[in-house]
């Protein structure tokens, strides 16, 4: 029989802590986005709405050209994240199954490039862009954000493939199948997990990257979420209720994502080899 | 054999171009960055080689001596904090309480989150006109007057800490979690049957368990934390008067508003013999605990 084991008051009151602390900059960001332009500049903040209001989240499609950005960063982070996944696959297959000079020395490049940060890079990026003509178009984007994606989401195969057994490949080889055949056949199918949140978190590092942005794209067509939101900051009154709307649809999707995918992810978020 | 070989080609083929793309896109441009930073380039302008003027003028350069001086103190202090709380967390999950796993969800989400969100909703939270959390602070007469979270050098200093512990602590928590669930319940079972208190097995039996982890988390958290830029770049932009600068917000400042690159390059570059450092230890330390790699 199972002994239950009984739980501390004590542990209950720190999760309480936890979940408020946790929770209520959330609620906050929801609660400013659906209050009037008056109620969200009183003093004594209400800390639920006098009255509803859809005003902000019209307001930052009208006013601050939030659809474009939308677009953009949809566009962008998709594309880059689907991308960088399927290259990622092919590399990190080629890395454990295939034998090549230098071959043991690739886990490492991938992990040192995915280690580098973006801050020590972002000027000669700059500049690199610059001098090919890609500042200021989301092509840019489009050119350097793999540079994120592809060394994490290749590592997270490596690790993957390494405990993917051989012999499944070697039973479809024998019946005859091409390499191809074997890789979309045997062993996406089993990999999905690993694949999906490797999709979800190459998404959401384009979804939330800024600094790259920042530096490359001034153009206001060209603009992500983050470049609109943080645009926003620069006005006498700061208008928190519109941006606080922006950043609500900025985070739901990915909220949901990961709420609903949260089992598989940690493993890929942990560099794939915190397993203890 | 003949149709084998040819089926490595679409793999080899692709992991080539992801070599070679990540070292045009990554590696070029930091030995670029090098050699930028030994000449006299502004933007729009003609570079000549200065040696590493760059470098000696950036000795006498105040601000980016409290702008590395930051740079540590926040690294340091986040660190610290996340672990403590990490583990708090971890421990506190990894107790048979109600809707674990519910609650394993929700705490997760700072991790989840735009960092920007977070930090915009933050520095709402923080203001001065409309802040709730001073409200909140004077009702429940923690303080007696509102403070300036962000308008004052020391409070603008632990605001940004705050913000990037409140981000980053989950990543540290459901980490150390994964690794506390690995021990094997027998092991304190024993510990107890020899007479160890509480302590003891903290010490004998969960601290070697999680060693491991608790070291790669932090070697990751500390390079990740080592590069930030947008939670103090907009929570603060580096003020009150540059006391909240770190590496990065400074040579952006710099590069892009003062149109020096070379100097916010060299800026750049001072923190990579630590990050290297950083990286090393941390990769050592991976491939010497997988040695199938």
């Amino acid at each position: 029989m199972m002994r239950i084991r009984k739980v501390s008051i004590g542990w209950y009151i720190l999760l309480l802590a936890f979940v408020v602390v946790t929770l209520f900059p959330i609620y906050w960001m929801l609660v400013t986005s659906l209050k009037s332009f008056q109620e969200v500049y009183t003093v004594v903040p209400t800390f639920w709405p006098k009255k509803l209001e859809w005003g902000n989240y019209l307001q930052i499609f009208s006013k601050y050209d939030y659809g474009p950005a939308l677009l953009n960063s949809i566009e962008v982070s998709a594309v880059v994240a689907v991308l960088s996944v399927t290259v990622s696959l092919f590399s990190a297959y080629s890395v454990v199954r295939l034998r090549f000079p230098g071959r043991k020395a690739m886990p490492q490049i991938f992990l040192l490039s995915y280690l580098i940060p973006q801050t020590i890079l972002f000027i000669p990026i700059y500049i690199f862009l610059s001098n090919i003509h890609l500042t200021n178009v989301i092509g840019g984007l489009f050119f350097i954000y793999p540079t994120m994606t592809i060394p994490y989401a290749t590592w997270v195969f490596i690790t993957h493939f390494q405990n993917f057994p051989v012999e499944l490949e070697e039973a479809a080889f024998v019946d005859g199948a091409t390499r191809l055949q074997t890789i979309i056949r045997v062993i996406v199918p089993p990999s999905l997990p690993t694949i999906v949140s490797t999709l979800i978190f190459s998404f959401t590092i384009c979804w939330s990257e800024y600094i790259y942005a920042l530096v490359v794209i001034s153009n206001k067509g060209q603009r992500t979420i983050t470049l609109a939101l943080s645009n926003m900051l620069v006005a006498d009154i700061i208008p928190w209720g519109p941006l606080m709307a922006g950043a609500v649809i900025a985070a739901v999707p990915i909220m949901a994502i990961y709420m609903v995918a949260s089992k598989y992810i940690v493993g890929g978020l942990t560099l794939g080899s915190v397993k203890g | 054999m003949g149709q084998r070989t040819n089926d490595k080609r679409l793999p080899i083929g692709i992991l080539i171009f992801a070599l070679g793309y990540l070292v045009l896109v990554q590696g070029y441009p930091f030995v670029w960055a090098v050699s930028v930073s030994l000449r006299n380039q502004y933007i729009g302008g003609a570079a000549k080689f200065v040696g590493l003027a760059n470098f000696a003028q950036l000795l006498s350069d105040q601000l980016f001596w409290s702008s590395m001086y930051f740079t540590f103190l926040y690294v340091f202090a986040a660190i610290i904090l996340k672990l403590v709380l990490g583990y708090l967390m971890a421990a506190m999950l990894n107790q048979p309480i109600v809707g674990r796993g519910f609650f394993r969800a929700i705490l997760f989400l700072p991790w989840a989150l735009p960092t920007l969100t977070s930090v915009l909703t933050w520095r709402w939270m923080l203001g001065d006109v409309g802040g709730v959390v001073n409200y909140l602070l004077v009702q429940m007469h923690l303080i007696k007057g509102p403070i300036g979270w962000l308008g004052d050098p020391t409070y603008a200093k632990i605001s940004v800490i705050l913000v990037n512990v409140w981000r980053g602590t989950p990543f540290f928590g459901i980490s150390i979690l994964a690794a506390l669930q690995s021990i094997s319940p027998e092991l304190y079972e024993v510990a107890k049957i020899d007479g160890a208190n509480a302590w003891d097995r903290f010490v004998h039996v969960t601290v070697p368990s999680i060693f491991n982890v608790v070291l790669l988390v932090t070697l990751i958290s500390t390079i990740w934390t080592l590069g930030d830029f947008a939670i103090i770049w907009l929570m603060t932009r580096g003020g009150p008067a540059g006391t909240t600068h770190v590496f990065s917000t400074y040579s952006y400042i710099v590069a892009f508003q003062n149109l020096q690159l070379s100097k916010g390059i060299a800026i750049a570059l001072s923190i990579v013999p630590v990050s290297i450092l950083l990286m090393v230890i941390t990769m050592r330390y991976i491939f010497r605990r997988s040695d199938a790699v």
